[in-house]
C-alpha cells in the first residue's frame, strides 16, 4: 500500500502552505475531488502515521468575503492603515465555536520540507485559520495560484526584527510575485510594519 | 547476447548499485531478454533476493549478511535516480572515478559520484539520499560544507566554476525538493551547485502507510 495524491496533496498543504485545516476547510477545499468518507480515511491514516495531530480549539471562525480587506502594488499611495486595522478588529465581535483542526507534526515538516510541528499559540489561533480559509479561497477559485503559494514555515526564516509574511505566490523561478497576509486582528503599527516591508521588498500584497 | 553475457551484465550492474530495483533492471534489457534475465536472477548462486520492499523485488550481491534497512533504501534510490527517469545517468563505481578522472581521485574520496552526459558538457555529481529525513536547514549545513570540501580541490575548483560539478539530494517528496532548490536561489546560497531530486519509493519505505487504523481523527 502506498501514499494516495490526495493525502500527499493534503500533507504538502499543511506544511508548505498553512499552519492549521480545520474540518470544515478539508472537506471545502477538496470536495470537488472527493467524498467526504475518502477524506476521512486519508486523515486517520495520516493521523495514524503520526503526519498530523488533532486538537479541538475553541475559537472564534473567520469570515471571509470573496475579495481582500485590501491590496496594494508598487507605485500605488500608502493605505490609510487606522480604517484597515479598525476594520479587520470589528470583525471578531462574534460568539467562539469549538472546531477540530489539523495540524502538521515535526516529522512531517522534516518530510515535506518546512519547520513546522511548533505549537500554534493562543492569540495565533484566528490568524491561522483565517488565513487557511484564504488558502481554501485559493484553491477552489484559483487552483493554479494555489500550486504557486508557499506558506511562511516552508521559507527560510528571516533576520530578527524582520516581519516574515505569510505566504508568498512564486514564479517558476521561485520568486516571489505577491504577498499573501492574514490581517488577523492587526493594530495599526502592525499594519504599517507589514506594509513598509512589501515597499521595499516592492512586493504587491493581499491584505485578508 | 548470450548467457554468459546477460549473467555479467547483470553482475555488473548490481555490483555497481549494491542493491539494484529488479524491475528497472530488467526494463533496461531488450525485450526477448527480460524473460531470461528474470530466471537469472532467481536461479544465479551470486544474486540474493530481498523481500518486503515496496514497488517490486530488489536484488543484490549474495552475502552472509543481508543489508540493512537503510542501505537497501539508499541504493535502490540512487539506483531509481541514475536509472529510471529519462535522463540516464551513471554511477561511478571507485575504480572508475580513478580511471577516467585520475585528477579527482583522492583516498579516502566518498562513495556516490555519478556522471550525467546528458547536456553540453558531462557534469560529474555527487549524491546524497535523505534516509533520516533531515531538516532543511541541515541540509544546507551539510551541503555547503561538502561544497566547501570540494573547491579545496583544484580540479573540482574548475569543475565547480564551469557548473559541471552539483550536490543532488534525493528526497522523497516533490515540496521538499521545491524547498531545497528555492534556498538555492537566495543570494546568500546561490553560489552553491546545489539541487533535489524526488524519489516516491523514499516516502513509502520511510513512512510506510500504517496498515491498522485507530479510531480516533475523523472528518
Amino acid at each position: 500500500m502506498t501514499w494516495t495524491a490526495l493525502e500527499i496533496a493534503l500533507m504538502t498543504s499543511l506544511t508548505c502552505k498553512v499552519r492549521v485545516l480545520s474540518t470544515q476547510q478539508i472537506i471545502n477545499a477538496w470536495k470537488q475531488e472527493h467524498s467526504t468518507e475518502t477524506l476521512a480515511f486519508s486523515v486517520r491514516r495520516l493521523n495514524a502515521a503520526r503526519l498530523i495531530r488533532v486538537e479541538n480549539w475553541t475559537v472564534v471562525l473567520p469570515k471571509v468575503s470573496s475579495k481582500p480587506l485590501f491590496t496594494w502594488k508598487p507605485g500605488q499611495q500608502q493605505p490609510d492603515t487606522w480604517p484597515l486595522s479598525k476594520e479587520a478588529r470589528s470583525r471578531w465581535n462574534r460568539p467562539a465555536s469549538t472546531i477540530e483542526v489539523f495540524q502538521a507534526t515535526n516529522l512531517a515538516g522534516r518530510v515535506f520540507g518546512s519547520r513546522s510541528g511548533h505549537k500554534i499559540r493562543e492569540i495565533e489561533r484566528r490568524h491561522d485559520l483565517l488565513l487557511s480559509e484564504v488558502f481554501v479561497l485559493y484553491r477552489l477559485g484559483l487552483p493554479k495560484l494555489a500550486d504557486c503559494w508557499i506558506g511562511e514555515d516552508a521559507l527560510p526564516i528571516a533576520e530578527r526584527g524582520v516581519k516574515n509574511p505569510d505566504a508568498f505566490l512564486v514564479d517558476e523561478q521561485y520568486q516571489p510575485r505577491r504577498v499573501i497576509e492574514s490581517a488577523g486582528s492587526y493594530s495599526q503599527k502592525q499594519m504599517d510594519t507589514f506594509h513598509e516591508y512589501c515597499r521595499q521588498c516592492r512586493l504587491p500584497y493581499e491584505l485578508w | 547476447m548470450n548467457d554468459p553475457q546477460l549473467t555479467r551484465l547483470l553482475r555488473n550492474q548490481v555490483a555497481r548499485y549494491r542493491v539494484a530495483s529488479v524491475d528497472l533492471l530488467i526494463s533496461e534489457l531488450p525485450v526477448e531478454k527480460r524473460d531470461p534475465a528474470r530466471k537469472l536472477l532467481k536461479s544465479d548462486i551470486a544474486f540474493q533476493t530481498i523481500h518486503g520492499l515496496t514497488g517490486g523485488g530488489a536484488i543484490c550481491q549474495r552475502r552472509r549478511k543481508p543489508p540493512a534497512k537503510t542501505v537497501i533504501t539508499r541504493c535502490i534510490a540512487i539506483h531509481q535516480f541514475c536509472r529510471a527517469s529519462t535522463i540516464k545517468r551513471t554511477l561511478l563505481m571507485k575504480q572508475e572515478v580513478k580511471r577516467y578522472f585520475p585528477n579527482l581521485f583522492r583516498k579516502g574520496l566518498p562513495a556516490g559520484y555519478y556522471v550525467d552526459a546528458n547536456g553540453e558538457k558531462p557534469v560529474l555529481g555527487m549524491l546524497r539520499v535523505d534516509v533520516q529525513l533531515t531538516p532543511i536547514r541541515r541540509i544546507w549545513q551539510r551541503s555547503v560544507a561538502l561544497t566547501e570540501k570540494h573547491r579545496t580541490q583544484t580540479e573540482f575548483r574548475k569543475l565547480i566554476a564551469s557548473k559541471q560539478f552539483e550536490i543532488t539530494w534525493l528526497v522523497p517528496t516533490d515540496s521538499k525538493a521545491n524547498t531545497i532548490r528555492r534556498v538555492g536561489f537566495t543570494n546568500q546560497h546561490a553560489s552553491y551547485p546545489v539541487n533535489a531530486d524526488t524519489i516516491p519509493f523514499l516516502l513509502d519505505q520511510l513512512i510506510p502507510p500504517p496498515k491498522t487504523l485507530p479510531d480516533v481523527a475523523g472528518l
